[in-house]
Parts: structure tokens; sequence; C-alpha cells
């Protein structure tokens, strides 16, 4: 019977909720910005002038010939007899630079409005120009000169813990793109959740219709009602996103901004995806099961956000470390805390994206992460039950931090 | 039946209700009275299980009251609440299914109890569309709609008009009749009367008065005298046991210490014959509520 009670509290948290234009936004919002992004990049991109630069060069005919063979520059090469006629063709906006070269110098005018020139590019081609100058100056052959001028190849091999990863490079890119990413991802979850299951009990308790429903259930029926019921929502969250997702890639596959997304993803390794989403799941849980222990202590919803502020805080940290984890392999502080619950959720992925930390360390992180709820959730929901009848007054946060001193004591 | 047995609570140092013991036959309401702060809600809270008793002990049908026996509690609180974004109809098959009934049911039984409390709305509007009286019949319905075995209601006539309060009383008496234990909490002294089949009053926890109405009122003596006749009010107050006497309407209303000083009233007032009126009866509960509640205070 109990077990009906909370089909039925799961059911009504979780449709009620759908119903809200709310929860819709919260679902839409990040891909309406997404999708504004996309589309003002594109008018950008569609509307930007793609001439390439016209460039005179001054007295230095060979120079011209170099530059047009090479390739190397995006740009249409002109020749000028005199500095005078560059110099007008440049006021008359006819050219976008003129080049002159004085004892192996080069002086580079632009106009304030010229087409963007690849300064890197220009550099390394009249260095090119005046090696070779140089050669022939010496009678090297062009032989030698090509094999002078050729760059080695480095060919980068990862050695992982999985063994070696032929394009290691790229998918550690990947995984710590999508490990950051999820870093936000997660953050803008649990922030979210964390208030919507604090809105949901405080609400009841405040209107005092928790009384009515603790009269015809108990208060675990009531406590895992409202988590089961937003964890659901999350749950839909995540996968409306997972659909619309590969929805995008197999219908829009030749916007750019997804192509280079995808790309990205060829290089995820699934087991880290598979792990990390797991990691992510529990921590939803856990962290909705802290936040309606304190909100229990709630006695209107102007105390909401006072009452969640440190769940929202220690949700942060695991955030912030996530961007600082890069290029610390061995930072025991960052690396026992992406074994601690509560933040453990984004730093064990990103350790994991990065190849800091093995697939059974992120496995034992999640079993770290499931022992923890399972007692937060048999201790807590005594603080809960304490709580959710009971209105105090007085600083909220104080009680709700003493509260949760009460947690391990016998009823 | 629901035995409460010696029950006492205590915050502290303080006693919210102390050793007190009733019990509710099915068919049976009991009304609770008291001040503000008596004890009232607390004795609510600890039946429900809301908060643990320092000692003594709530049994129904000899046992605890255990999830099974509370799908058949009905309990309504005295701050109501509504999800008020919520329909009608929403919410009150929410409460309905909780309590083991049938969401198809529950709909047919809605709108019949709306046409019987006359609730101007329809079951899709929603909660904060209705005015305050409607919310209130709302409410009522929530608690009542599965036809609840013991039914608690905390202040149940609390901001109704007299005719909406009339409207809830029979309703109160239907669900008695159907065999529900009933126990509820009042300031209304003529409503508690007119419902009641045995009261208990509390006074800082400490149950004063217990007992049917009727036989609680007797046990005051018919110390309560109106009388409508042309006897001078000096005559009157020389007999002996009139303690005093105030206007009331056409009429005079004697107080007496001793009810057989009625007796010699009557044989004075009726010496010229025929008089309007001569009521002796024994105080109201509303007196005697204020006559305790005043002893209370001069402890």
């Amino acid at each position: 019977m109990q077990k009906k009670q909370l089909g039925i509290v799961i059911r009504q948290t979780f449709v009620n909720r759908l119903k809200t234009v709310g929860y819709w936004l919260l679902v839409l919002t990040p891909i309406l910005i997404l999708a504004a992004i996309a589309g003002i990049s594109f008018i950008v991109q569609a509307t930007q002038n793609n001439a390439a630069p016209k460039i005179g060069v001054v007295q230095n005919q060979a120079l011209v010939h170099y530059l047009d063979d090479q390739h190397q520059l995006d740009a249409d090469i002109k020749g000028y007899t005199k500095s005078s006629t560059a110099n007008k063709a440049l006021a008359d906006e006819k050219i976008d630079a003129v080049l002159v070269e004085h004892e192996q110098q080069f002086t580079l005018t632009k106009r304030a409005n010229a087409q963007s020139i690849d300064e890197k590019t220009l550099q390394s081609a009249l260095t090119q120009y005046n090696t070779v100058k140089q050669a022939q100056a010496l009678h090297v052959s062009d032989k030698t000169l090509q094999q002078l001028m050729t760059p080695p190849k480095i060919n980068t091999h990862v050695q992982s813990q999985k063994g070696v990863n032929k394009d290691g490079a790229n998918s550690s890119r990947a995984n710590y793109a999508v490990a950051v990413a999820l870093g936000i991802l997660i953050f803008m979850f649990l922030t979210s959740y964390v208030g919507m299951i604090a809105q949901e009990i405080a609400n009841e308790k405040s209107s005092r219709i928790m009384e009515i429903l603790l009269a015809a259930t108990s208060p675990g029926v009531q406590f895992f009602g409202k988590i089961g019921g937003i964890g659901l929502l999350a749950l839909l969250h995540g996968a409306i996103y997972i659909v619309l997702g590969v929805i995008a890639s197999v219908w829009l596959p030749k916007i750019r901004q997804l192509k280079n997304a995808l790309d990205m993803l060829q290089g995820i390794d699934w087991s880290f995806a598979l792990m990390t989403m797991l990691i992510v799941i529990v921590s939803i849980f856990l962290y909705m099961v802290l936040t309606a222990i304190i909100a229990a202590m709630v006695n209107d919803l102007s105390q909401v956000q006072q009452a969640v502020a440190p769940v929202t805080y220690l949700s942060l940290i695991g955030y912030i470390l996530t961007f600082v984890l890069n290029g610390q392999p061995h930072n025991v502080f960052l690396n026992v805390l992406s074994y601690v619950p509560f933040v453990s959720q984004t730093l064990m992925p990103a350790r994991l994206g990065l190849q800091y930390a093995t697939i059974t360390q992120a496995a034992i992180a999640l079993v770290l992460e499931v022992v923890a709820l399972y007692f937060l959730s048999k201790y807590g929901l005594r603080v809960y039950k304490r709580n959710v009848l009971t209105y105090r007054e007085g600083n909220i946060t104080k009680a709700a931090l003493l509260s949760l001193k009460g947690l391990f004591k016998s009823h | 039946m629901i035995e409460i047995n010696d029950l006492t609570k205590q915050f502290g140092d303080k006693t919210a209700v102390s050793h007190l013991s009733m019990q509710i036959e099915p068919g049976e309401v009991m009304g609770l009275i008291g001040q503000n702060g008596a004890g009232k809600t607390t004795t609510f809270r600890m039946i429900l299980d809301f908060i643990d008793p320092t000692s003594g002990s709530v049994t129904w049908d000899g046992g605890p009251i255990t999830a099974e026996k509370r799908q058949k509690l009905g309990f309504l609180p005295e701050e109501r609440g509504l999800y008020q974004k919520m329909s009608i109809e929403d919410q009150v098959l929410y409460f309905a299914e909780l309590h083991g009934m049938k969401r198809a049911d529950a709909r047919i039984a809605l709108r019949d109890w709306m046409k019987r409390l006359n609730v101007v709305g329809k079951p899709e509007d929603k909660v904060q569309s209705l005015s305050k009286g409607n919310a209130q019949k709302i409410q009522l319905i929530a608690t009542v709609i599965f036809n609840p075995t013991f039914l608690i209601l905390d202040e149940p006539f609390s901001g109704l008009d007299p005719v909406n309060t009339e409207l809830m009383m029979q309703e109160i008496l239907n669900l008695k009749q159907q065999g529900a234990m009933i126990i509820f909490s009042s300031h209304d002294m003529a409503g508690v009367e007119k419902l009641s089949d045995q009261l208990t009053m509390l006074r800082h926890g400490e149950t004063v008065l217990q007992g049917a109405p009727t036989e609680i009122r007797e046990s005051f003596g018919r110390t309560e005298l109106y009388l409508e006749a042309p006897t001078p009010t000096d005559i009157l107050a020389s007999i002996d046991g009139v303690a005093s006497i105030e206007t009331q309407g056409d009429g005079r209303l004697l107080h007496l210490s001793n009810p057989e000083a009625g007796k010699t009233v009557f044989e004075i007032a009726t010496q010229a014959g025929y008089i309007p009126a001569f009521a002796q009866e024994p105080p109201t509960l509303d007196a005697i509520f204020r006559r305790e509640v005043a002893a209370g205070e001069v402890k």
C-alpha cells in the first residue's frame, strides 16, 4: 500500500511540474540560447566579406613571384615599381597593404579598414623567402634546400591506463572538453533541481498541505515520493537533450558548429560517457535528498533561497575545481576530493576525461556516492520527519545546519 | 473505537496536554473545546502521530493507527491549505487517491459533493479563483470524499458564514449517521452543543470537563432563569437564592445561586395569573466555558 502511495506521490509531483511553464523554460532555455548563438554566428559568417586582401609589393618582382607561387598566404599579390604608385593605390583603397623590403627587413603598411591579413603566415613566408635567397647565394642545391626546409613530423601516441591510444591527444581533448561542458551542465542541473525540490517541499509545508498529506501517508512516502518525482523530471530533462542531440546530428549535419561538436564527440571514450552519466545521476539524487532534508526546515517560501544556499555553495566547489584540474594529474588534494560525494560528480568525470583516473577509480567514486546516498536517505528521513511539521523562528541557515547535526541521532 | 489513554505531552518544562483520556465510538462525535493554547491542536497532532506523546497512547480498535487505518482517516487542519495553482479536480482526486479511492469514483463523488455544498465553480477551475468560503468547502470535500471512518476536524467552522456553517454541520451529521467517529474543535459553543455526543474541555492542557453536553450543563444545576413577568426587579432580587438579575430582550435573566429559588420566583411571578415566559435552564455551554476560563485565570 505504501508502494502504491509512493507511486501516486511520484506521479503527482512529476505530472504537476511537467505542466508548468517554468519546467519547460528550464529545459528549452539552454537550447534556445545555443540556437541563438548558432543563428547569430551563421548570419555573421554569411554576411562577412570573404574577399582575399590585396598586398602591393614595391620593387621586388622576385618576392611577388615567390608569394604567388607558394600559395601559403591567402592574398592577392601585386607588384609595383614605384613606392608612390603603391601608396596611391593604398590611399585609393585599391589595395589593402603595401609591403616594402629593405636589406632583408620588411615593412607592411596597412589601411585602417583593410581586409584582414594573416601576419603570422606572411612572416613565415617571408622567412622562407629570405632563407631561399640566402641558400641561392650560397649555391645550395634545390634538393638540399628542400630537405633543409622540411619540418620533422611528430606522431603522438598517448600511453593511457587502457594501453596505447593512437588518437590519444584528440580523445583526451574531447573527453576534457566534454567533462568541462558536463561540469557546467551538471552545475546547472543541480542548482535547478535543488531549487525545484526545495520549492516543492516548502510550498506544501508553508501552506499546511503537508499536514493533510501526512495524515494520509507517512513522511517516508512524501520524502521519497517528492525526490522520485523531481528525479524523473531531471532524467526526462537529460533524455530530451540526448534525443534532440541525436535528431540534430541526423537532420542538421551541415551546420558547422554542430559538425565541430560531433567531431569532438567522435573522440569520446564511451565507458567514460557511461560512468560520467551514472555518477551524475546518483549525484543529482544525493543533492536532492540533502536539499529535501534542509527544505523541511523552511517555514515559508521566502526562506527557500536562504535555506538552500549552503547546498548551492557545496555544488559550486566541484564545479570550480574542474577548471583548475587540467595539468595537475598528481595533485593529492584534487585526487582525494574526486572521490568525495557531493564533489566527485564534476571532479571525477573531469579526471577521467583527462585520463588522470582509471575507470576503476571512477567506479569507486560511484560506489562511494551510492553508499552516501543510502545513508543520507536513511538518516535524513528522521530529520525530515522531525522538521517537516515543526515551525521555527530565527536564522533558517543556522537551524538547517544544526538540524543536520542530529542526522545520526536515534529517533 | 478510538481510545485515548492518559495522553500527556510536554515541551520542555511546559505541559501542553496532561493525562487526557477519551473514547469515541463509531457514529459518535467528540467536541473538543478550550481557549487558544489549551492543547486541542497538540492533541490532534499526537493522534495523527505528527508528534510523539510524552506518555500515554492512542489506539484504533485496540491497535495502533497503522498505514492501512490512515487510509480511512480524514483530517482538516486549522490552517487550511490547498495547492493554489492546481485545479479543484486535480487536487481533490490526488488526496482521494492517497486515501485509496479510485480516480474515476472520486471524480463522480466530487461533482456530487460540489453540488451538495453549493460550491460556486467547476471542477476544472483553479483553487486561486475561488472565494474563501468556496475554498473551505473544497477543503472539506478533500477531507471527506473517501468516506472516512475516523474524522479529525480542527476548527471546521472558522471563517464560515452562518449559512455555510449550517451546511457543513449537516454534512458532519451525515457522516456521523454513516458511522464515522468524529473529533472536532471549535469556539462556536452552539455548534459544539448541536453536533457533539460527548465533549471535552481543556484548560492549559488539563481536562476540566468531560461528558455529554446536556449532562455537563445539568451538572451545573438549573441556575439560569428567564422571566417575562410584571413583577418588580427589587422584589425578585430580594428572593433568597437569586444572585443577580440582568435585562435580556423583553424579559429578565435571573442568575440563581440555588436552583430551588426558581420555585419561589415562579410563585411570586404568577400571583397575578398568566405570564408570557418562565424558563429555568442550566447555564449554556458558552457560559460554562467562560466560567471555567475565568476560574483558570484566577488560579
